[in-house]
């Protein structure tokens, strides 16, 4: 299986899907115009990597701004990782901005949809 | 009462680079006056109504790779030190004002915490990844204004419409 990496654009993230270290990671700004295209590959490559993942899978999703096509595909995301949950040791680390009083809106909109994962809250600062 | 503009695109065509330039644009300008959270859901407000004018006027052409352009207006105004409105319109057809109208109807009379379970539940069951986000931005947009939403259909002629929206941010 191999490697994703994904450069991020101004409307896009960095994707970075690593089966050997059992590592996935998805950061940036997320409102590309044909977002399902963009995340497909994404979920094609989890659904494989769910057949045989690492003893240990590390996420970390730190989206800034992300559009409402994104909030579906997460969704689909998350339901993915409920699904594989006993497959693998998942950590699920969610940063946000330590300056955004708001930050638990989107963590917890998640966190109680999604509530047989384990979500961490890092707090980071962003320029 | 006075207002400053911060951010306006009067009649022109939108495309994906529309939005990266407005946001740019609006980030810098806000920065300066509010906190992190409220800049957030101006900046995502922005995103689904730009991204609606590019996918929804009835004034468009397509470009490469499933990509489009699509015409409207889109104004961000600072009314006083506290209040700030986004105006969007674009073109729309008979069928879309039909279709529109009702959805914004069932919307308005939802408080908020009825928003955000039809937002899930319109998230789950509408996987259909043909239909560019199926009313999930319009609930996320009525979720995050103040007040009411102003919404005008202004004909244009017996067959299209100038829709409009108006949203508060406080």
């Amino acid at each position: 299986m191999n490697s994703i990496k994904i450069e991020a654009s101004q409307n896009s993230p960095t994707v970075i899907l690593d089966p050997t270290k059992g590592k996935i990671k998805i950061a940036g700004e997320s409102y590309p115009e044909n977002t399902f295209d963009f995340y497909q590959p994404i979920l094609a490559w989890l659904y494989e990597y769910f057949d045989k993942p690492q003893k240990i899978t590390t996420i970390d999703l730190n989206l800034f701004y992300f559009n409402s096509s994104t909030v579906q595909v997460l969704f689909e995301i998350f339901d993915i990782f409920q699904e594989n949950r006993d497959k693998t040791k998942l950590i699920i680390n969610w940063h946000y901005d330590k300056d955004d009083i708001d930050w638990r809106d989107d963590f917890d909109y998640f966190a109680e949809e999604f509530e047989m994962l384990t979500f961490n809250a890092i707090g980071e600062n962003r320029i | 009462m006075s207002h400053i503009i911060i951010y306006t695109i009067n009649n022109e065509f939108f495309d994906e680079k529309s939005i990266i330039n407005a946001l740019s644009k609006i980030k810098k300008e806000l920065k300066e006056n509010l906190p992190i959270n409220r800049i957030k859901i101006i900046i995502q407000v922005t995103i689904e109504l730009m991204q609606n004018i590019i996918n929804y006027s009835n004034i468009y052409y397509d470009l490469k790779e499933k990509k489009r352009k699509g015409y409207g207006s889109f104004s961000l105004i600072r009314k006083e030190i506290e209040l700030y409105k986004i105006i969007s319109s674009n073109p729309i057809n008979h069928k879309q004002k039909e279709i529109l109208e009702k959805k914004l109807n069932e919307l308005k009379e939802l408080n908020k915490s009825e928003l955000h379970n039809l937002l899930k539940e319109r998230i789950r069951s509408k996987r259909d990844y043909h239909q560019k986000g199926a009313g999930v931005g319009l609930i996320r947009v009525f979720i995050s204004s103040i007040s009411a939403i102003k919404i005008d259909f202004q004909p244009i002629n017996n067959k299209e419409y100038i829709f409009t929206m108006e949203i508060a941010f406080k």
